[in-house]
């Protein structure tokens, strides 16, 4: 199964990333280049919206990573609604602390922290 | 596309790209770019191919012999372009001679695991039973470096800081009653952090997390139809990989970011991580294992061979590693320093250690290379290297280890010592005393400090500190070997009744003799070592060879236990106590002299009588007490320490030395009082009515402290 992804800036400097099907070590260097597009701006923050992502592998947590390491800690990341196996993946192998989990997305939540 | 030309390929073998690949680092390495290098050694392989497959599928998408020209010495290398770096599994087929009484066992049929690989597919999920039709079982994959380690670095405490925990990665949380997300793993373990701070250990040594087969050799116990397994692990498939099963993401491929998470999470809270390590011998077994890796890749190279090609075997385990091959030198240090760099691992216990001290042909060596060359590499300069210096071929080295200035020691004189005195033999008064020194008759000629020896009652090997003191004999029938497994000089005692019982007066003394060891353990000079849950009266119901059992025989049982939580109290505040007092800490050596002017020794050895210590053979009592003002330059001045063993069944009547002008005795611990007043926390010690003399219970220890009056 492909990996559909989509980006919007908004007027505030947030980035949104929408990622919808699967994630792999195939499509990842896609995501890899979504981020970087990102990370050049800078954002004042990345929401990825996981909500309809199915599966997300090793390769896919580690262009987090990556992502992360590019924007620096000031830069949050929030992870929004992943499924609940993608969400302990995450956490069990430690990626949990490169972001922030939320149920659900509200930009002006966001904008205020 | 990276344009770098080293990196573009300049062959086309077999329909896939390729190019020569550099000779180190032997592996599989992603290189920029996303090819990767492979590099394998044989010395007497005639050629090699690369043998590539998607995860689990059983048939290889491509072979790939290596090119004349990509061989250079005795090492094939190559680099591949286009591997999925997730999805792709690799191994080796190696051609060369069949002659077994030659020393050499090359098969083509054979795909082979690189000795090298840093992940390892097959076992990836604990249990599931593998499909033995599949000619490769244990799969290299390709791991990824990239962990975010933040500050974390190995915490690099002083050994005579460390309480040492043996415990089993699995057996820790596997039981329902640890209440733990995910039972039986890495992050399972983390879940339980704040149970061993609390405690107050402040180093786990994990039992073998080298990918190892949890289902070599496993059989049907015939009795009780139980599945028996390798459980243990100490059988090494793979040296560079975190054993799979123990992840809970294994199945995602996410074992060594899992384990590193665990590990950050334990120096987070000041926790260090040992590893015992297993280098004695492989999972291949003898002349009727199976080729995994090292038989079909170059047998004589890795394994000591007797003449007519039949394999030596100091492990009892069937083969041995031929660890002063200089070539398996090598993967030994390169395997420790990656552990050491790239885990943060604080050190590394060394299971059946004096077999690295044998030549290849297993003569013990006076001047070993390889235990030369870890004690002085940089990469593992302020790692801890403990030895267990003994093995099965009769080489005994508690004592005598080739240290180097640097390495510990397993101390199992200790453990047989200790075991005796404690049961109540007679004779074992002088030589107790220069265990609870730090064994200075055996370390200190040397000029190894009191901190290498790592002391212990009980380890992974034989009874649990509860089983030593309800089980006489082992009980190993369900291990499937007719009790014939497993040791049997235990120096147990069963107080009188074999195994369980409900006997109020037979309970109340096991429960006084396990606080009677945890309180020699943790005043005796030395790296204390604490078996997992001896803390908690775990009984393995008197087998003392469990290796083989994936069960409550194991795991540690967390349910709520007033005996249990008795001895958890007893534990913990012991080791508050160790913690308090420095004297008790010191990596010194005692000199048996007053060297600050204090009036008193550094310690000084006392019996039923003040300053009369009674070293005669028939003797089973044991005092010394320790001055406050012999602390190491740069601590602060301590407490004044007074101890008794009265391992005598019978009460005894002892005359207590003075304590230092202007203190008082107060009681830290009396093992025969009625809990909760057998101990107390350091601080809230209550004074002794007599100063002078004090009545101690056949078999107890009695621990007083010397506070301002």
């Amino acid at each position: 199964m492909n990996l559909s992804l989509t980006t919007e800036t908004s007027e505030h400097g947030i980035v949104t990333i929408t990622l919808t099907g699967h994630l792999n070590a195939a499509n990842a260097p896609e995501f890899q280049r979504a981020l970087e597009q990102a990370a050049a701006l800078p954002p004042v923050a990345l929401v990825l919206l996981l909500a309809e992502l199915e599966y997300m592998s090793s390769a896919g947590l580690r262009v987090i990573l990556f992502g992360k390491q590019k924007m620096g800690p000031k830069v949050r990341i929030y992870a929004v609604a992943p499924r609940e196996d993608v969400r302990e993946t995450i956490r069990l192998s430690g990626f949990h602390h490169a972001l922030t989990f939320l149920d659900a997305y509200d930009a002006t939540l966001i904008e205020l922290t | 596309m990276d344009t770098r030309i080293d990196l573009q390929p300049t062959h086309e073998v077999a329909g896939r790209a390729i190019r020569v690949g550099q000779a180190l680092p032997f592996g599989a390495t992603v290189l920029p770019g996303g090819a990767v290098n492979f590099s394998v050694f044989s010395r007497h392989a005639t050629a090699c191919t690369l043998v590539l497959f998607r995860r689990g599928e059983r048939e290889p998408f491509a072979e790939i012999p290596f090119p004349r020209e990509f061989r250079i010495g005795h090492v094939y290398a190559m680099i591949v372009f286009g591997l999925d770096r997730e999805e792709t599994e690799y191994g080796y087929r190696m051609d060369g001679p069949n002659d077994p009484v030659a020393g050499h066992r090359f098969d083509r049929s054979k795909i082979l695991l690189d000795p090298y690989a840093k992940a390892i597919g097959g076992r990836d999920i604990w249990r599931r039973t593998p499909d033995w039709t599949d000619p490769f079982q244990h799969r290299g994959r390709l791991a990824f470096d990239d962990f975010d380690w933040g500050d974390d670095h190995p915490l690099e405490r002083p050994l005579e800081e460390l309480v040492i925990y043996e415990m089993h990665v699995r057996s820790f949380t596997a039981h329902a009653s640890a209440g733990v997300n995910a039972p039986g793993t890495y992050a399972g373990l983390v879940e339980k952090i704040p149970y061993l701070k609390a405690l107050g250990v402040n180093c786990v040594e994990l039992m073998p997390i080298f990918e190892f087969d949890e289902f070599e050799n496993s059989r049907v116990e015939p009795q009780s139809g139980e599945l028996l397994l390798n459980y243990w692990g100490y059988s090494t498939v793979g040296f560079f990989a975190p054993k799979a099963g123990y992840a809970r993401t294994g199945a995602f491929g996410m074992e060594a970011d899992e384990f590193k998470t665990m590990v950050r999470e334990f120096h987070r809270h000041g926790i260090e991580v040992m590893l015992d390590v297993v280098f004695n011998h492989t999972a291949e077994g003898n002349e009727r294992g199976p080729s995994i890796s090292f038989r079909g890749l170059d047998n004589q190279t890795y394994y000591m061979l007797a003449p007519g090609g039949y394999y030596l075997n100091f492990s009892g385990c069937g083969n041995t590693v031929n660890c002063n091959n200089p070539v398996v030198r090598g993967l030994v240090l390169d395997c420790l320093r990656y552990w050491a760099a790239e885990y943060h691992i604080d050190g590394f216990r060394f299971d059946l250690a004096s077999i690295l001290g044998r030549d290849p042909w297993g003569a013990p060596m006076s001047n070993p290379p390889l235990i030369e060359q870890l004690a002085f590499d940089p990469v593992l300069g302020r790692c801890k290297l403990v030895a267990e210096a003994w093995d099965p071929g009769g080489l005994y080295q508690v004592g005598s280890f080739p240290a180097y200035g640097r390495w510990a020691e397993w101390n199992g004189k200790y453990r047989d010592a200790a075991r005796k005195f404690l049961k109540g033999e007679p004779g074992l008064v002088g030589e107790m005393a220069q265990r609870v020194q730090g064994s200075p008759d055996l370390y200190a000629a040397a000029g190894r400090g009191a901190a290498i020896s790592v002391n212990f009652i009980t380890a992974h090997d034989g009874f649990t500190l509860r089983d030593l003191y309800s089980y006489n004999h082992k009980h190993n029938l369900a291990n499937g070997e007719n009790n014939q497994d497993g040791a049997n000089d235990n120096e147990s005692w069963n107080c009188g009744h074999e195994g369980t019982t409900d006997d109020p007066a037979i309970r109340a003394l096991r429960q006084r003799l396990v606080k009677n060891a945890l309180a020699l353990l943790f005043v005796s000079r030395g790296t204390p070592m604490l078996l997992m849950g001896d803390e908690r009266g775990r009984t393995q119901h008197g087998n003392n060879n469990t290796y083989c059992h994936d069960n409550a025989l194991n795991w540690l049982d967390w349910s709520s236990d007033a005996e249990a939580d008795d001895i958890q109290r007893f534990a913990q505040r012991c080791l508050a106590f160790r913690r308090a007092h420095p004297v008790l800490r010191s990596g010194r050596h005692f000199r048996n002299a007053d060297s600050v002017g204090s009036g008193l020794p550094d310690i000084s050895w006392h019996g039923t009588r003040a300053w009369q210590a009674d070293w005669s053979a028939g003797s089973r009592v044991l005092a010394f007490m320790l001055c406050g003002r012999h602390t190491d330059p740069g601590t602060p001045e301590d407490q004044t320490i007074y101890v008794a063993f009265n391992m005598h069944w019978q009460w005894l009547g002892f005359e207590l030395p003075s304590p230092p002008a202007g203190t008082r005795w107060h009681v830290f611990a009396n093992t025969a009082a009625p809990t909760p007043e057998d101990c107390w926390e350091p601080g809230a010690e209550p004074p002794l009515a007599d100063q002078h003399h004090i009545g101690l219970d056949g078999r107890s220890v009695l621990i007083l402290i010397a506070k301002p009056s």
